[in-house]
């Protein structure tokens, strides 16, 4: 069976979740609607005699907020796979089957970031309409950049994920990178500096340049280096990963609950 | 003979602990032929699950091999000739129905659902509620809930580590009869370990049982009743006997008042009676039969 089979098979198991709990879904999605309401206005609020610049800012705001929805669903991708699978103890399960759990982890992975891409899209569309701003932006900048930088995420997603398999609950390391990806986010990697090799946060600077109407052709360089970045962070993630899955195997703990 | 889809060679298992190390495995030999049903016994924290688990390669082995279908557990393809229940109803996503489980775990197995063979499972194995998310189900339901997800790929080799675990009657009767149709259909082989004594009974061609660790009987259920005896069976004393009667032969104690016979077979059983009734005692002959628990105590004192 190959990977499109494979993908079908999340997918189909993605797809009822979500139809069979639709309100949980639109109750998270609402709630963060409401948070970024209250942040925009206070912003607007305090900025509304402003003009040029301060305008800028609340459309990076708007893009600020929809990458950061984007990057956490990139980390939460393969982590809160592995957190659900100990959580409905079907981790078993997935760790018998023909394939190995890294690659299936992998498929998962992909149905969660095409539902972040969504996500994204979805949300910066509602953030426009409900704020009444019709941004000048560069979409394929930031698409390209978020899509190149999006594997950096991934990585830390499988970190968490294996420290998961080993000790069932990592909640502390959940929410520290929670709160790492709302710094990684804000950080301003771009012009080039030393925060650029931490993962995502130049992938996450080049997107917010597209607020600018910024040239492909003159952030290339940085996205090579976002791929770059996200290549290694995403081998790091998986090598860990795999590290965690042999260890739990050898200590007989990876079907405990 | 058949080549055994399942082998263990010298299998080995040392855990680290803060105690120092802990054997759960030793050097343990064992195989499973095509078409067999093999029960595992053992007390508690024998190693039948980590056995199990090891098969599953959920457990990594210290030493040893295990083979199966002909390949290293080391290689992942053989997993998909297997089914498996590890330790109870851990096995379904409580979030989904039967049907919508046995699809996806079905397919994460590499294999085609047959609507028309998960229908079939769903009704002998009497399962109700189907159309409701595994977490509505009673306890007995989601745990046939795990047999069908178990079964649904038709695999050749059958994992059940506490099959009946919150079964009622009709459900351990259910469990046997699709047991003994997909040994008779499709040749599957089982391996179950179970502390449900009767279930193992009725269901297994061969018994093995280990305890910490180690092997401590196996042979089919005839070679552990040879170690004692099927029937118990006691009578008040009457005259002894004729010397030629085959009677005298069988095993027995004696008290002041009764006889205790222990029998093996059934033509000597049938001999028993014959001269218990023609001796007038026939009414008031007690016979208790074979209880694979007893034997299996008996292993263990």
């Amino acid at each position: 069976m190959n990977f499109i089979n494979h993908l079908a098979n999340e997918s189909y198991l993605h797809f009822v979740l979500q139809k069979r709990y639709w309100l949980e879904t639109v109750m998270g999605l609402g709630l963060l609607l409401f948070i970024f309401l209250g942040l925009f206005y206070g912003f607007a609020v305090d900025s509304s005699a402003a003009q040029g610049a301060e305008q800028e800012s609340l459309d990076r705001l708007i893009i600020g907020f929809a990458v950061w929805l984007f990057a956490t669903g990139c980390y939460t991708s393969a982590t809160s796979d592995i957190s659900t699978e100990v959580a409905n103890k079907t981790l078993e399960q997935l760790a018998i089957a023909p394939k190995d759990l890294s690659y299936l982890i992998a498929v998962k992975t992909c149905v969660h970031l095409f539902s972040a891409l969504l996500v994204f899209s979805g949300a910066l569309l509602v953030l426009c309409l409900v704020t009444g701003r019709n941004l000048d932006i560069n979409y394929f900048v930031l698409s390209s950049s978020l899509i190149a930088a999006a594997p950096s995420l991934i990585g830390m997603g499988y970190v968490t994920a294996g420290i998961t398999l080993v000790h069932k609950k990592a909640t502390i390391v959940q929410t520290l990178i929670f709160v790492g990806i709302i710094g990684l986010v804000s950080t301003q990697a771009y012009p080039l500096n030393a925060f650029a090799f931490a993962p995502f946060a130049l992938g996450a600077s080049v997107a917010k340049e597209a607020v600018s109407n910024v040239n492909i052709a003159e952030v290339m360089p940085a996205v090579y280096l976002v791929v770059l970045n996200s290549t290694l962070y995403f081998a790091l993630g998986l090598y860990v990963f795999r590290k965690c899955d042999r260890y739990a195997r050898s200590k007989g703990t990876l079907s405990h609950v | 003979m058949k080549q055994p889809i399942l082998t263990a060679n010298a299998l080995h298992k040392d855990y680290q602990t803060p105690k120092g190390t802990l054997c759960a495995l030793d050097t343990f030999n064992f195989s499973v032929s095509p078409g067999e049903v093999v029960g595992l016994l053992g007390p508690n924290g024998s190693g039948k699950s980590t056995f199990v688990k090891m098969i599953l390669s959920l457990v990594e082995k210290t030493r040893g091999s295990i083979q199966a279908f002909g390949q290293d557990t080391n290689s992942r393809h053989y997993l998909k000739k297997i089914g498996a229940i590890v330790e109870g109803n851990r096995s379904v996503n409580e979030r989904l129905t039967i049907l919508e489980n046995a699809k996806y775990y079905c397919r994460l197995r590499e294999s085609k659902f047959d609507l028309a063979y998960f229908n079939d499972l769903i009704k002998k194995l009497g399962v109700t509620d189907t159309d409701k998310p595994c977490r509505f189900l009673s306890t007995g339901n989601k745990q046939k809930a795990a047999i069908v997800c178990a079964l649904i790929h038709r695999p050749e080799l059958v994992l059940l580590d506490e099959p009946t675990l919150g079964l009622d009657s009709f459900g351990t009767d259910a469990l046997l009869t699709v047991i003994r149709e997909q040994l008779e259909k499709y040749q599957t082989s089982f391996l179950i370990s179970s502390h449900d004594f009767d279930f193992i009974q009725q269901s297994c061609h061969r018994i093995t049982v280990i305890n910490k660790g180690n092997k401590v009987f196996e042979g089919n259920l005839d070679e552990l009743i040879g170690l004692s005896y099927r029937y118990k069976v006691s009578l008040p004393r009457i005259p002894e006997p004729k010397e030629e009667s085959s009677i005298r032969t069988f095993k027995r104690s004696e008290c002041t008042n009764s006889w205790t016979f222990f029998i093996s077979a059934v033509a000597e059983l049938q001999a028993l009676l014959n001269f218990a009734f023609a001796n007038g005692v026939g009414e008031k002959v007690r016979m208790e039969t074979f209880e694979l628990k007893n034997q299996y105590m008996g292993l263990f004192k």
